[in-house]
């Protein structure tokens, strides 16, 4: 009993980030804009090796999945997040999107294993990892999986406190 | 009053008149009939072939576009190839769709307008600068803009047709150049705008056009009459076949309008044989014959298409170049003196070459076994002749330089090695799943037996990760560390015989730490651990992998009885690679209508079928053959900083040699063998493992790092006894554990160096106090 209520109380507060999705992540994460000096054409590769050249293609495909997603059309939104996954395949927050949108697009299953396979790639980034446990355990719920939600409601829980925030 | 009186009487007078009359009454009436019947018949015939007149498609089979970003692995070299298998040619400008021109480091390139499934691109003019093997720079020439992300147009790598066989690639009338509409009218039928089929004075132009020139330069018959020729008649020369021609010319130009009977022409009219495939439609004509789409040809190409018209085997520009180019340089001339063309660019165009892409030099490259796997693909989802006729678009996942990269390296190996030796080929992209290249026998450009789906192989000790793995999955009962017994073992096989296996190199080692087992390819110490773990347990484990297994495996499982192919080895050690999840392997990403509609996605799957503890403790011990077992041969070519991991699979008198292993990007398996299963005399090392280390050498940037989960630390272990140990005692290794697994009992030197440890050392306690 306790279980089937913690897992609805976890659905809502799921949902709610959820909604939030993709934007939130891209604005925290590691996907943000390098810093290409503005009067030189043409993005060289920087020399640290924090920000690979790659960003800017990732970041470019990854604002056109958002704004696909927002529109509703997640077919198009996932062909481009899968386009850079090709690009860059262990980058946590581009699984982790996928998982949003399949979720939105009520593809539960695939919304799990694609956050699981996020959580995989999210090293120690507590918050992305809290997210993803949070799709896992909202997409089990749905599915009639209470007690798996409700492991995954506790591993959120977990990382929240851990997180310390 | 008196005249139709003597006509009266005349009348009667002449009894036979008015039968004869009557008669030709009848006949004149049945003559309409038949010739109105006649003309509907005609009329239905024209219709019912003009507008249910569908071409028969094939379905164009394309590899997946090159993605241009600055940070890509690839070198000048590698973008060339990727080029030249989409066809494009060196200019030094390079500022035509389809071209490219090389300075150094740089390449410049402009690409061709396509539509991919799931958008338009625009032709764009790049220039990407290259630095240690990357890509150091995008940008547009002449223009600040520095594109994040390019995609090249991709190659086409085949299609799926019916084997003898009409070819075309449809062209729409907007998409054709303006000259050569322009040359072809004037050549062929100036009238054509202002003419209802039949052109008179067309047949009288022509006439002193030819009389003129001496012989026959136009012809008279007008494009209406040519495609009545071409589309419903056979091709002797009689006056009935003449007279039908025309009144259908005309009933054809009754019902239709002129764009509809243009498009038509371009694409029916037959321009030349290729083998058993006959090229029909200015559209193929114009990659056929010049490796260019015919929106971008220039006008001396378009004029020699124009002139091969008349005649397509007489003036075959490959058979008869010299007649073939003056037809040519006449139909500029026509098409200046007509206003098509100035003068100045068509005396200009008459000095070109025919510039016809060389049949024999420069052959397509065939790709039979990736198209073989692409069309089991699409038989799942679609009719063999929707396939074959509807002109559907696919987008495979095939990857030229990959595929280039496997053929090269499969051909330096096998150099001088025995005609009868085979092999099978498979690297996919680790990740996605995507089948990136595929070889299906000794001659990669044959379309035979593919061996790549279709030999089904025994594979040895490619198995043992699947044994190890059940273990591992039992983590309070078996670590990386655990001794196993290697001394003699004896079981009973499937007839009941005695059956004792033995080690690769027939000797006995006592124990041995389970990591260095498997890195090692010992096969006793493996059969014991798959009969202590259970050979059900194992057959759940290649289940998981995606594999059938069987319900009930004898001992000799263990050690690789299991028949897979190359492809399912690869899905098999994808789970591996992706560290426990499952991606279906797919070689489409995507099918579109002939118009770009897009029908079918293929999509992105996964699933997590093994924890990630456990793959991570087995992808320790395969790094483990790569760095120190079985494996370590592949670093005499690949750098010794790309991590590996990967298994050597041999089978019994050396009948098959098997490498299938993986780096962070790519994954890749090879099998060489006999068809008729006689002995190679070559072990997984030192036949397939060649050809997978030259391959990813060329393909691989990435190496295979995986994160260790939060629930796996690194212990210190005794190789001698399997306890836990300390990094300042002999015969120590450092091995991951699962966390609250790891032994329980310490050597001796691991206690003392333990406690006196955290003892001498004690920064921990200071930090606590502090």
């Amino acid at each position: 009993m306790t279980g089937a209520r913690c897992a609805v109380q976890g659905v809502l507060v799921a949902l709610v980030v959820l909604l939030a999705g993709c934007a939130a992540l891209q604005e925290r994460d590691r996907v943000e804009p390098d810093d290409v000096p503005s009067e030189e054409p043409g993005a060289t590769i920087p020399d640290d090796a924090q920000a690979p050249a790659w960003e800017a293609a990732v970041r470019d495909l990854m604002a056109e999945a958002q704004q696909a997603s927002d529109d509703g059309d997640h077919e198009r939104a996932g062909a481009l997040l899968e386009r850079a996954l090709r690009i860059a395949p262990e980058n946590a927050v581009l699984w982790h999107n996928l998982a949003v949108v399949r979720y939105r697009e009520d593809a539960l299953d695939q919304a799990e294993s694609m956050a699981q396979r996020s959580v995989s790639y999210a090293g120690d980034n507590i918050e992305l990892q809290r997210r993803n446990w949070e799709i896992i355990a909202v997409s089990r719920y749905l599915r009639g999986d209470e007690d798996g939600a409700d492991a995954a409601r506790r591993r959120a829980e977990g990382l929240q406190e851990a997180g310390g925030e | 009053m008196s005249r139709k009186h003597s006509r009266k009487r005349g009348n009667s007078r002449n009894r036979p008149r008015p039968r004869w009359r009557r008669v030709l009454l009848v006949a004149l009436v049945l003559s309409l009939v038949a010739t109105l019947a006649y003309g509907a018949w005609l009329d239905h015939n024209v219709r019912s072939q003009f507008e249910g007149k569908r071409w028969s498609i094939p379905a164009t089979v394309y590899a997946r576009p090159l993605e241009l970003y600055a940070g890509r692995a690839l070198t000048p070299d590698q973008l060339l190839t990727e080029l030249e298998a989409a066809g494009y040619r060196e200019i030094p400008a390079a500022d035509r769709p389809g071209s490219w021109s090389r300075n150094g480091n740089a390449v410049r390139l402009t690409t061709r307008a396509f539509d991919h499934w799931d958008g338009h691109e625009p032709s764009v003019s790049l220039e990407v600068r290259f630095g240690d093997g990357h890509i150091q720079s995008l940008q547009r020439p002449g223009s600040a803009h520095a594109p994040s992300l390019a995609r090249v147009d991709p190659a086409q790598i085949g299609a799926i047709a019916p084997t003898r066989r009409e070819d075309r690639l449809l062209v729409q009338l907007d998409d054709v150049p303006v000259t050569l509409i322009g040359g072809l009218l004037a050549v062929e039928d100036r009238q054509f705008h202002r003419h209802h089929g039949l052109s008179p004075s067309g047949i009288a132009r022509a006439a002193v056009a030819n009389i003129r020139a001496g012989r026959i330069v136009q012809g008279g018959s007008t494009l209406t009459q040519q495609l009545v020729k071409n589309f419903y008649l056979t091709g002797e020369q009689t006056l009935s076949r003449k007279l039908n021609e025309a009144i259908m010319a005309v009933l054809l130009e009754l019902r239709y309008d002129k764009r509809d009977i243009l498009e038509t022409y371009l694409n029916e009219v037959f321009l030349a044989q290729d083998a058993d495939r006959a090229i029909h439609g200015f559209g193929l004509a114009a990659p056929y014959f010049f490796g260019e789409p015919l929106a971008d040809l220039p006008v001396e190409h378009q004029a020699l298409l124009i002139a091969m018209v008349k005649g397509p085997s007489y003036y075959n520009p490959h058979r008869h170049p010299q007649r073939a180019r003056e037809r040519r340089n006449l139909v500029l001339r026509v098409m200046a003196e007509s206003g098509v063309l100035g003068e100045d660019e068509a005396r200009a165009a008459q000095e070109q070459p025919l510039g016809l892409i060389s049949r024999h030099s420069a052959p397509r490259h065939n790709y039979p076994a990736f198209m073989d796997l692409v069309q089991r693909h699409l038989q799942r989802d679609y009719r063999r002749e929707d396939l074959q006729t509807e002109g559907l678009r696919v987008f495979s996942t095939l990857s030229p330089l990959a595929q280039s990269a496997a053929e090269q390296a499969a051909k330096a190996r096998l150099a001088g090695q025995s005609d009868a030796l085979e092999l099978g080929v498979v690297t996919l992209e680790v990740d996605s799943g995507e089948v990136t290249a595929l070889i299906g026998g000794r001659d990669a450009q044959f379309a035979g037996f593919n061996r790549a789906l279709d030999a089904k192989r025994p594979v040895g000790s490619l198995i043992k990760p699947a044994v190890y793995l059940a273990a591992l999955e039992r983590p309070a009962r078996w670590g990386l560390g655990s001794l196993l017994d290697d001394s003699p073992i004896e079981l009973e096989d499937e007839q009941g015989k005695v059956w004792s296996p033995r080690n690769f190199d027939e000797t006995h080692r006592g124990d041995v730490l389970l990591v260095d087992a498997l890195a090692h390819s010992h096969n006793v110490p493996t059969v014991r651990l798959g009969m202590d773990v259970g050979v059900t347990a194992v057959t759940d484990v290649v289940r998981r992998l995606g594999q059938v297994a069987p319900r009930r495996a004898y001992p000799s499982y263990l050690l690789g009885t299991a028949e897979l192919s190359p492809l399912e080895v690869a899905q098999m050690y994808q789970v591996f690679a992706a560290e426990g999840f499952r991606v279906p392997l797919r070689s489409v990403r995507a099918v579109s209508d002939g118009q770009g509609a897009p029908l079918k996605r293929y999509r992105l799957a996964t699933e997590r079928v093994v924890a990630p503890e456990s793959v991570y403790l087995l992808n320790y011990a395969l790094q483990r053959a790569m760095r120190e077992g079985t494996g370590s041969i592949a670093y005499s070519v690949l750098p010794r900083s790309l991590a590996l991991a990967g298994k050597t699979g041999t089978t019994n008198d050396y009948r098959d040699s098997w490498f299938a292993g993986y780096s962070g990007d790519t994954l890749g398996v090879v099998w060489l063998g006999r068809d008729d299963y006689g002995t190679i005399g070559l072990t997984g090392a030192t036949g397939a493992l060649g050809v997978w280390a030259e391959t990813l050498a060329q393909l691989s940037a990435r190496g295979f790092n995986p994160a260790r989960p939060q629930d796996v630390e690194r212990v210190w272990i005794d190789r001698d006894t399997g306890k836990r140990s300390h990094d300042r005692c002999d015969g120590a290794v450092e091995l991951p554990y699962v966390v609250g697994h790891e032994p329980e009992r310490w050597t001796e030197c691991g206690r003392r160096e333990h406690e006196r440890g955290d003892e001498s050392d004690g920064s921990w306690l200071r930090r606590w106090f502090q």
